[in-house]
């Protein structure tokens, strides 16, 4: 099989890098095309930011409600199990009724 | 152009065995001034600031000022027929983008990150639909052995800038991964430093350091099997 050898490799990498940076640059305006997409864009931003707060403050709302509750819940329990002493003062609960009454 | 320590392309990654200077066309620099990275200008932090505010119409002037800039870094990385489209993204992305600006390098700079991650993600969509690839006509293996066979820099010159090389180095292009594309084309044909393609790329250095290297490897192995002898 035939190859090139290293300088010929070499040469052929330096045409290459030449023809790259030799390329002309294209005549384009592509600024009223942007422009149209940026007004777009903007115009979205606009009507979608009054939805995008609500959402959020409704997901805030939620989170901090939750919470709420979550403590509240804990501190219920807390407060219960504090008073009831324990599963001995069940225990007499259930000792002291009777289960047939006479 | 500011370089890194690191060097500038080709002429610093390769410990040439023959005195590549007695070549025709290899006296020349591999550096490239596209992608300044300096401060944005007192006027143009101005206009920033305005087009923050609000004041989007101001953006034009910012797409003024940056236009040919941008058109040169797409046109040398995606074919003719797609650099109007890309260059249209790359300017949307940047305005959409325009609130991550830091201002700690110049806006071209910035810009210059957004136009090659567009070009980067436009090759790795068409490795994704396999679109197929060229092959060497008789015309390119003769455009290879004149590029050889010229005796003088400026007959390599002219080799150089005819279409046929554009095709060549496009053939080559298009047998390397995007990712491999992308960091050749940065390090080794544009001549940015490791360091400055992992910053444009978004990559780490090391990952962009270990590619250059396979890259070029990859590049040299496909031209060494050129010749019209061998299979290509």
């Amino acid at each position: 099989m035939n190859e090139h050898t290293d300088i010929d490799v070499h040469k052929l990498e330096r045409a290459l890098t030449d023809s790259y940076r030799s390329r002309s640059s294209y005549e384009i305006d592509v600024t009223r095309q942007v422009m149209r997409d940026v007004r777009q864009l903007d115009i979205e931003r606009r009507g979608w930011t009054p939805p995008a707060m609500l959402d959020q403050l409704i997901w805030r709302t939620a989170t901090r409600a939750a919470a709420v509750v979550l403590i509240a819940a804990l501190l219920t329990v807390g407060l219960f199990r504090s008073q009831s002493d324990g599963p001995a003062f069940i225990g007499e609960d259930f000792e002291s009724a009777p289960f047939f009454e006479d | 152009m500011h370089l890194g320590p690191e060097g500038s392309g080709i002429m610093s990654h390769v410990a040439f065995a023959v005195d590549m200077q007695a070549l025709p066309g290899w006296h020349r620099s591999m550096t490239d001034d596209s992608l300044p990275v300096v401060k944005p200008r007192q006027e143009e932090r101005e206009l920033l600031r305005r087009i923050k505010q609000g004041e989007i119409e101001r953006y034009a002037d910012l797409i003024d000022l940056h236009q040919r800039h941008v058109i040169r870094i797409v046109g040398r990385r995606v074919p003719s027929d797609r650099v109007e489209e890309i260059v249209h993204d790359v300017f949307v992305k940047a305005y959409v983008n325009l609130g991550q600006f830091s201002e700690s390098v110049s806006f071209d700079h910035w810009l210059a990150g957004i136009a090659i991650r567009t070009c980067y993600d436009f090759w790795r969509d068409r490795a994704r639909h396999a679109v197929p690839v060229s092959s060497l006509t008789e015309e390119h293996h003769r455009w290879i052995e004149q590029t050889l066979s010229a005796q003088s820099d400026a007959q390599f010159r002219r080799q150089a800038e005819t279409r046929d090389a554009a095709e060549v180095l496009e053939w080559a292009l298009q047998r390397l991964s995007p990712e491999n594309r992308a960091v050749l084309t940065l390090v080794h044909l544009d001549g940015y430093s490791v360091r400055e393609a992992a910053q444009l790329l978004g990559w780490t250095l090391v990952n962009v350091k270990v590619r250059a290297h396979r890259a070029r490897q990859a590049l040299r192995n496909l031209l060494r099997h050129t010749s019209p002898g061998s299979a290509s």
